[in-house]
């Protein structure tokens, strides 16, 4: 069962499914299910032999999600084996050598089968079919290394020295067959299926990870800290040349309190810790094995002759690239941590500056090249924030309470791209539209589309906007958004797409509360963040009866001067559906977690042996506020390209908790 | 003591793994089913692979995307309207219908890059496989039929483009310049002028072998260029070894002519071959890949709207996404002509589809002019919906890229041009003879 896309997938279709339709037929069926019916169609019924509803307003692959749930037969089954050996040594004092074997091993079986079904001319399934994946991951590390911590007077240090090899390696095995004996769990298996319609699919690949390691620990008195490292990592993945990468780190630090002088003349201060850090990470992204290679394949690429019989065909597949190398991300961390009050205030203000540079994406080759380009160094992107966390906590008296906050700000722009490409289209939406785009100058993968400047209230506006304008071509309706032509070329084209919106909050912060007295606690935690946008991407503009949501109707515009912010009921148009008037505010508040609990007197207790009995009752993600108008402002895809972009996932579920905790 | 024996026996293996002597052999990359390109390209096979690879991107060139080159070209002229569900549904359909579109137009930008991935493709084959049999020397002059086909449909769209022949690497891709289009024609023309002699005429091919490229293709091809060119004499030649050669005749039954049960017949030159056996349906349909796609999509798109169109019950056009819809003119076109046999099987009336049983539920219906296409029409028995294929996703239908009623009216162009009005006249009657009678 699909989720996250616009296209057929369950909470979607929940959404865009009418709502005249019900989820099941009780009574007669209604002419259009019975014709279905007649015509022979395998229409789906509940456990208890109920048709279930067929629209006959919304066409297409949009379906019945209950139908569709009760049609999904699926399950994953995952053994793990994690499990390490050591030796250690310690040939003399303070020195330490280790080695260490562990393997992380997955072995998993998907198992699935999908009835006949029928809910529209364009979703239907009129062969049974059982599937079956077998998928493997077997990854072992050895580490090798060596430590040596000495002090001598108030010098603390420490150094250490090693290496690490990975080796991660995957296979799987796909079979699948079709038309079951009878659509019942224990015929959905390929023994019990015609051999003729079997297929099966498989591969098994290996990719290594050498890295070698030093790092130097030094502090004088607990009052000045270094910390120096350097890695040097090898990826088989990328090309022989390019496989090492250098990242070095470095962070100090200045523990002010421990001063004499300190102690002296701020005694209400207890901690004060100024601190910087420096560093290079390195990132293989997820680049696949050989993909910077120009090799010859001839996976999938076949061309019937003239009678009908397939020729196989092969290619050197993509365009090389020898100078793909690991992404690096360039962090600068400065800050402080302090306590006071006998430790009843803590804060800690972090200024941050994390650049990722050579970022990996997949590449975007000038049309003339006749090849993709899976992977490039695309460009660089840049975070910048400041991180504070204050927090107050008082244990003096036997009503205890904990109070505390942190902020984070986010601004996110791309500072480099590579220059034969003006921007990276990121992911389609819907049909024949790309909403997000890698740009120099915009956030990563922003939302870009159509610019609206309100609503066109009647006829005399349309003609004066384009009398003031020169405007040609472009002929709007009154109750259509003003569309601006942002490039001024005096006509509205996909030219003019523009920035719309950025799916990256700006504002990032958290709260906290603990009280407790005597036998009751009480805890809760708030998170939210501000200032990033959501893009309503589950509207189909190719599905003019599919439902909306109903601020759709409620905030139309009616006739002149109803409203200048909302257009009037379309269900097609680029500059509606393509557009800022599907971006929203996505800012939201959650409390995460409300809970009250109640610990029994101890005295009852010791007698039962048990050493802490708690109730409580917890209320999960239940508040929420937003303003954004569709179901969950967390609705956003998890694909970087498509961050934002609410198709129609799961929203976070609302939950109310009854528990008893006991410790014996 | 056991156990510290344990703990050196693993340290100086360690040992042995620190000295690093083995870490360039660990970091070694096995690429799984792909062979180095110094691998390929030695065999008869190889080189047979390496052509069926570039026709099988020209298949792809006409689903990827949808940015089929014969719908760039059909969206700007008066013949239809782009059509689907509304002006938000393929907007680049859309622009190119309303001349709004740009270079970044999704379907433009497509036609343009899927025209050089062909042409890449017959690079590799022109420059890789070596002419040292018949055999290879036919598939490298397939490959130059290929590519110059290709750079005709550029150069005739964009003009000056750049003329690659050779594989492109990362730093070529800001040093490659647009080539002027008189020097892009002299390319075309070298490539046809060295692949005819090595090309096979249609009817030297086996019947599964005439998907490919043969020598009247290649000839035609290259009138069209002259043609474009305005070298009126030069071309007619070319067509008139086409013409000479026996090979060709138009299709007696016009309804055959953009239909499965005409394909690779007497009036074909050169067609994209799809088939309806693989099956499809809507789980395991390559929505992404339109590499792996063997049939023709594009005809569903042409379809008639399924949410509007109910099918006249004798009638096997079934319903598609509705676009590409002719406009009234090209019907009223054909009524003035008289030319009955072709508009049946190119336009239908609503009128017609009612008197025959059918319905048409909304006259307001996005770009409807009261008329429906037939000419690659989504009839029922071009596709396969049994056995769980869906019958929305298997249409066979080749596109026909040249016919011999091309070479006949080029043929009539050049010579009319040429001062042969004579002879322009002759082809324009067999022409007319076989295809305007009210047959």
């Amino acid at each position: 069962m699909t989720e996250d896309s616009e296209f057929g997938a369950v909470i979607n279709n929940a959404i865009l499914m009418d709502p005249i339709t019900p989820v099941i037929y009780t009574g007669t069926l209604p002419a259009h299910a019975q014709s279905a019916l007649n015509a022979g169609n395998p229409l789906s019924r509940d456990e208890n032999g109920n048709y279930y509803g067929i629209s006959d307003f919304v066409k297409g692959e949009i379906s019945n999600p209950i139908a569709q749930m009760h049609n999904t037969h699926q399950e994953t089954r995952q053994s793990k084996v994690v499990g390490n050996v050591y030796g250690e040594l310690e040939p003399i004092k303070g020195l330490k050598l280790t080695t260490r074997f562990g393997i992380d091993a997955a072995f998993q079986r998907n198992h699935s089968w999908s009835p006949t079904f029928w809910y529209s001319s364009e979703r239907l399934n009129t062969v049974s079919s059982v599937t079956d994946n077998n998928e493997n991951w077997f990854n072992w590390q050895w580490e090798n290394f060596a430590n040596y911590s000495r002090k001598f007077g108030k010098h603390n240090l420490s150094l250490l020295a090693g290496m690490s090899a990975i080796k991660m390696g995957y296979n799987r095995l796909n079979g699948s067959s079709s038309g079951m004996f009878a659509e019942e769990d224990k015929f959905a298996y390929s023994d019990f299926t015609p051999d003729d319609v079997d297929r099966i699919a498989g591969q098994q690949n290996y990719k290594q990870l050498l890295s070698y390691y030093g790092r130097v620990i030094y502090d004088y008195d607990d009052k000045y800290l270094l910390n120096v490292t350097v890695r040097r990592d090898g990826g088989s993945v990328l090309p022989p040349s390019n496989q090492w990468g250098l990242f070095p780190s470095v962070s100090a630090g200045w523990v002010v309190s421990n001063e004499s002088f300190f102690k002296e003349s701020v005694p209400v201060i207890d901690y004060l810790k100024i601190r910087a850090s420096w560093g290079i990470n390195g990132s293989l992204s997820n680049i696949g094995i050989g993909q910077w290679a120009s090799v010859i394949t001839a996976q999938g690429l076949r061309y019937p002759d003239a009678s009908g019989a397939f020729l196989v065909g092969a290619e050197a597949a993509n365009i090389a690239n020898p100078a793909l190398k690991w992404e690096e991300s360039n962090h600068i961390d400065i800050g402080f941590d302090l306590m006071m009050f006998n430790n009843k205030v803590n804060l800690s203000v972090d200024y941050y500056n994390k650049t990722t540079k050579d970022l990996i994406s997949p590449g975007t080759a000038p049309g003339f090249a006749g090849f993709a380009l899976p992977f490039v160094n695309s460009g660089d992107v840049r975070n910048k924030g400041i991180e504070i966390d204050l927090g107050y906590r008082n244990d003096d008296n036997e009503f205890k309470w904990e109070i505390g906050g942190n902020l984070a700000t986010l601004n996110n722009e791309v500072t480099y791209l590579n220059p034969f490409v003006q921007r990276l289209p990121g992911t389609g939406l819907g049909t024949g539209y790309t909403a997000t785009f890698f740009e120099v100058g915009y956030p990563i993968w922003y939302f870009r589309g159509y610019k609206t400047s309100g609503i066109f209230q009647d006829q005399a506006e349309i003609d004066k906007y384009k009398a003031t304008t020169g405007i040609t071509g472009y002929n709007p309706k009154p109750g259509d958004p003003i569309v601006v032509d942002v490039n001024g070329d005096k006509s509205i084209s996909n030219a003019d797409h523009t920035f719309i919106g950025s799916p990256h909050p700006n504002l990032l912060y958290g709260g906290r509360v603990n009280l407790s007295y005597k036998g009751f606690d009480f805890l809760m935690f708030l998170q939210g963040q501000a200032g990033n946008d959501i893009f309503m991407g589950f509207n189909r503009v190719d599905r003019p009866t599919a439902n909306k949501p109903a601020f759709f109707y409620n905030n139309r515009w009616t006739g002149a001067g109803s409203t200048n912010t909302w257009f009037a009921a379309n269900t097609n148009s680029e500059f509606v559906y393509n557009s800022d008037k599907m971006i929203f505010n996505g800012s939201y508040a959650r409390i995460r977690q409300l809970q009250l609990g109640y610990s029994l007197p101890k005295p009852l207790l010791t007698r039962a042996n048990i050493t802490r009995a708690r109730l409580y009752v917890s209320l999960d993600d239940f508040f929420t506020f937003t303003d954004y108008p569709g179901m969950d402002p967390e609705a956003g895809s998890n694909n970087a390209n498509s961050l934002g972009i609410d198709r129609g996932v799961y929203p976070i579920p609302r939950k109310l908790m009854f528990g008893l905790n006991v410790s014996f | 003591m056991k156990n510290s024996i344990l703990k050196i026996a693993a340290l100086s293996f360690s040992t042995f793994m620190l000295t690093g002597s083995c870490s360039k052999s660990f970091l070694d990359q096995e690429i799984p089913g792909r062979l180095p390109i110094d691998g390929f390209y030695k065999t008869d096979a190889d080189a047979m692979q390496a052509t069926v690879a570039m026709y099988d991107f020209l298949s792809e060139h006409y689903n990827f995307g949808w940015s089929s080159i014969t719908l760039v070209k059909t969206f700007p002229s008066d013949e239809s309207n782009a059509g689907g569900n509304g002006p938000g549904d393929q907007p680049g359909y859309q622009a190119l219908d309303d001349f709004t579109f740009d270079s970044q137009n999704e379907a433009v930008f497509g036609a343009w890059r899927m025209t050089y991935y062909t042409i890449a493709r017959a690079n590799l084959v022109i420059n890789n496989v070596k002419p040292e049999n018949a055999l290879r020397k036919r598939l490298i002059a397939e490959a130059k039929a290929m590519r110059a086909y290709n750079y005709l449909e550029l150069v005739s769209l964009w003009g000056d483009v750049p003329v690659v022949t050779k594989a492109i690497s990362l730093s070529d891709f800001q040093k490659t310049p647009r080539t002027p289009a008189v020097d892009v024609y002299a390319q075309i023309e070298k490539d046809l002028n060295e692949a005819i002699p090595d090309l096979p005429l249609k009817s030297e091919y086996s019947a599964a072998d005439r998907f490919r490229l043969s020598k009247g293709t290649a000839q035609a091809i290259l009138g069209k260029a002259l043609l474009y060119q305005k070298k009126w004499a030069p071309a007619a030649a070319q067509f008139d070894l086409v013409i000479k050669s026996g090979q060709y005749d138009l299709e007696p039954d016009f309804a055959k002519v953009f239909s499965l049960q005409g394909e690779f017949g007497i009036e074909s030159l050169f067609e994209v071959n799809y088939v309806s056996n693989v099956p499809y349906d809507w789980g395991n349909f390559p929505w992404d890949n339109g590499r792996a796609l063997e049939s023709n999509i594009h005809i569903q798109l042409m379809g008639p709207r399924a949410d509007y169109y109910k099918k006249a019950p004798a009638d096997s056009l079934i319903a598609g996404w509705g676009f590409n819809l002719p406009k009234k003119s090209l019907y009223d076109a054909y009524i003035a002509a008289g030319d009955v046999k072709r508009r049946q099987n190119t336009v239908m009336s609503v009128a017609e589809l009612k008197a025959a049983g059918g319905d048409w539920t909304d006259p307001t219906s996005w770009d409807f002019e009261g008329y429906l296409q037939r000419k690659y029409g989504s009839y029922q028995g071009q596709t396969n919906g049994s056995g769980g294929a869906v019958a929305e996703l298997n249409y066979g239908t080749n596109w026909r890229l040249l016919r011999y009623a091309d070479v006949l009216l080029m043929a009539a162009e050049a010579y009319y041009r040429a001062g042969d009005e004579d002879r322009a006249r002759t082809e324009l009657k067999k022409y007319a003879s076989v295809r305007t009678s009210a047959r």
